[in-house]
């Protein structure tokens, strides 16, 4: 029985290496790719390159490409999304999580909504041109803000709950507001799922073209993953450069993705399971 | 005034100290961030869907449905609700069966375990734009990777046009799809095999449970709760799909590839502001439709067990 077991479980790891490739494979086109002459990177081949290219190919990407401004505009919008997101999320949880009755359910209702309806392009648009909001990385950090709350609380909620409420009831005892209960006692307690969330948020934002495309016409505050786009616009036959470019934009998550795999795949599914 | 109301509080605390705890200023950020930037253009929409709004017109006119009717003659909109339906139907069906699999076989001890659930997630981590330009260099009909590959194998028949045929660029959107997102829902049923005591499967194998009646009858009633989320938040990801279509094929060639966001889109850009939020209802009140059943329909299943 041990051993039969043992024999299929050879099998079964030698057929998924051999179904890897199909994952594998596009990583190496696009490396090869990305060191070829545009001749012959526009044959997609899985070849060496017969001359490389690597510095000159590189150079233009970052010339043409705006590397640079593309990962600045990442990390601001980034970095705001989940500094908002989490802060707001974090103290709408603890009270959704602690209040009982019809207004909390009522509230965390109202807030799952979010994670159902598609954005409203025209009207949300509209939106931020009232606010004067429009082409600017913050009216993009609030939308990223209104679609990830719900996202940070469904996660958030289930967390808090597993909090003991007698916690709060010996801060209050010990004479702490309110306010400063939940900053000195309940957040530090929150660290681990505050974690996962912010990783799940910054996922969701660094890697987000849509609402960049939606709502920024100025070019000067696209993301990495937008410019992307732009650059395909300028250089659509030129794939060495493409494919450069898109290795260049994965590059700081999968440095991330390296040193934080556990906590990226935990991150990403949490609130699915254990929630 | 005032001292009624201090006796009344101070009696609840007496009674209930909760509701002094947690000030209604906790949810106010939340609040006004969430109402003011998703809620009320939400809410908008549905409000200029009924109207003849559009970029050359300076008045707006309530005109009732006839945004509606007018949706129902477009054969664009046709076009773009089989094809909403589709990939919503394919992606949930391939970003759950598949992952599904894979998590039963990386649960069963194998050594290189961590080394292919890190190679499976992966494409998960990449963002869509450059998803869709490796899927483009992939399944280019003349020079693309896959196309290559089956020439060079004589196995020409199989080289179809993909992206550049009508008839197939859906089904490479969800190809795509699939092929980036089931690490994600992968993942997630690892998590859950995980979690299940391995006392039920102790007992199925003294009564000799074979490995696929251990699968049926114990794995898959105990993973109902993750079954339903992931089928629920594909659907709903799915049938909003935007990104997964647009930067693959930009819903052509025609308009053969077009889902309902992408005519959404489209339609905003022309100015048809009424127009695009009458679609944009449709999508939301089909959303609903469909993921409200389907969850009453899968949390059942998750309580008879």
């Amino acid at each position: 029985m041990e051993r039969r077991r043992r024999r299929w479980g050879v099998i079964a790891e030698v057929c998924l290496w051999a179904m890897s490739v199909t994952i594998l494979v596009p990583y190496f086109m696009v490396l090869l790719t990305s060191v070829k002459s545009s001749k012959e990177a526009g044959l997609f081949r899985l070849t060496l390159p017969s001359e490389l290219h690597l510095l000159d190919n590189y150079r233009v990407v970052f010339e043409r490409g705006l590397v640079v401004q593309g990962f600045v505009n990442s990390i601001i919008v980034t970095a705001g999304s989940v500094l908002i997101v989490l802060i707001c999320s974090a103290l709408l949880s603890f009270y959704i999580a602690r209040t009982r009755g019809w207004i909390s359910s009522a509230l965390y209702r109202f807030f799952l909504l979010g994670m159902v309806a598609p954005i409203s392009l025209v009207t949300t648009f509209n939106v931020l041109k009232a606010l004067s909001l429009l082409n600017t990385r913050t009216g993009i950090m609030m939308i990223f803000a209104g679609i990830l709350i719900p996202f940070a609380m469904f996660i958030y909620v289930g967390f808090i709950r597993t909090i003991p409420r007698e916690m709060d009831e010996a801060a209050t005892i010990d004479g702490c507001g309110p306010y400063r209960m939940f900053a000195v006692i309940i957040f530090p307690l929150m660290k681990p799922i505050t974690f996962t969330a912010a990783i799940l948020v910054f996922m969701n934002v660094w890697n987000d073209s849509q609402i960049p495309l939606f709502f920024l016409n100025d070019n000067r505050y696209w993301t990495m993953p937008l410019n992307i786009y732009r650059f395909y616009g300028y250089f659509s036959t030129d794939w060495n450069y493409i494919f450069g470019n898109i290795f260049l934009t994965a590059l700081p998550v999968l440095v991330i993705y390296l040193f934080g795999q556990r906590f990226m795949i935990e991150g990403m599914t949490s609130g699915s399971v254990k929630g | 005034m005032s001292s009624v109301a201090e006796v009344k509080t101070g009696r609840a605390l007496r009674r209930r100290k909760l509701p002094l705890y947690y000030p209604v200023m906790f949810v106010v950020p939340a609040f006004v961030i969430y109402a003011v930037f998703f809620i009320y253009p939400t809410v908008l929409g549905f409000y200029y869907s009924f109207t003849d709004w559009n970029a050359t017109e300076t008045t707006i006119r309530f005109v009732g449905l006839a945004q509606f009717t007018e949706v129902m003659r477009n054969p664009d909109f046709v076009v773009a609700l089989k094809n909403t339906f589709l990939y919503a139907a394919i992606t949930t069906i391939g970003k759950n069966v598949i992952p599904l699999l894979l998590a039963v076989l990386l649960t069963m001890g194998m050594r290189s375990r961590n080394a292919l659930r890190a190679v499976y997630f992966s494409p998960a981590i990449l963002n869509i734009v450059a998803v869709g330009l490796i899927f483009q260099g992939l399944l280019n009909p003349h020079t693309g990777f896959v196309n290559n590959l089956l020439r060079s194998m004589k196995l020409d028949f199989l080289a179809l046009g993909w992206i550049g045929d009508p008839s197939l660029s859906i089904y490479a959107a969800c190809l795509m799809e699939i092929w980036r997102a089931s690490g994600i829902t992968m993942a997630i049923y690892i998590a859950g095999i995980q979690n299940i005591s391995a006392d039920y499967y102790e007992a199925a194998e003294i009564d000799g449970a074979t490995a696929w009646a251990k699968f049926v009858h114990v794995t898959l009633p105990l993973l109902m709760p993750a079954i339903t989320i992931n089928v629920l938040l594909s659907v709903i990801y799915g049938a909003r799909m935007f990104e997964g279509v647009y930067f693959l094929t930009q819903g052509g060639p025609g308009n053969s590839s077009e889902v309902l966001m992408t005519l959404v889109y489209k339609y905003m850009g022309q100015g048809l502001y009424g127009y695009s939020t009458a679609l944009n209802l449709i999508l939301v009140l089909l959303i609903i439709l469909i993921s409200m059943p389907l969850l009453s329909y899968l949390t059942k299943k998750e309580v008879g067990g």
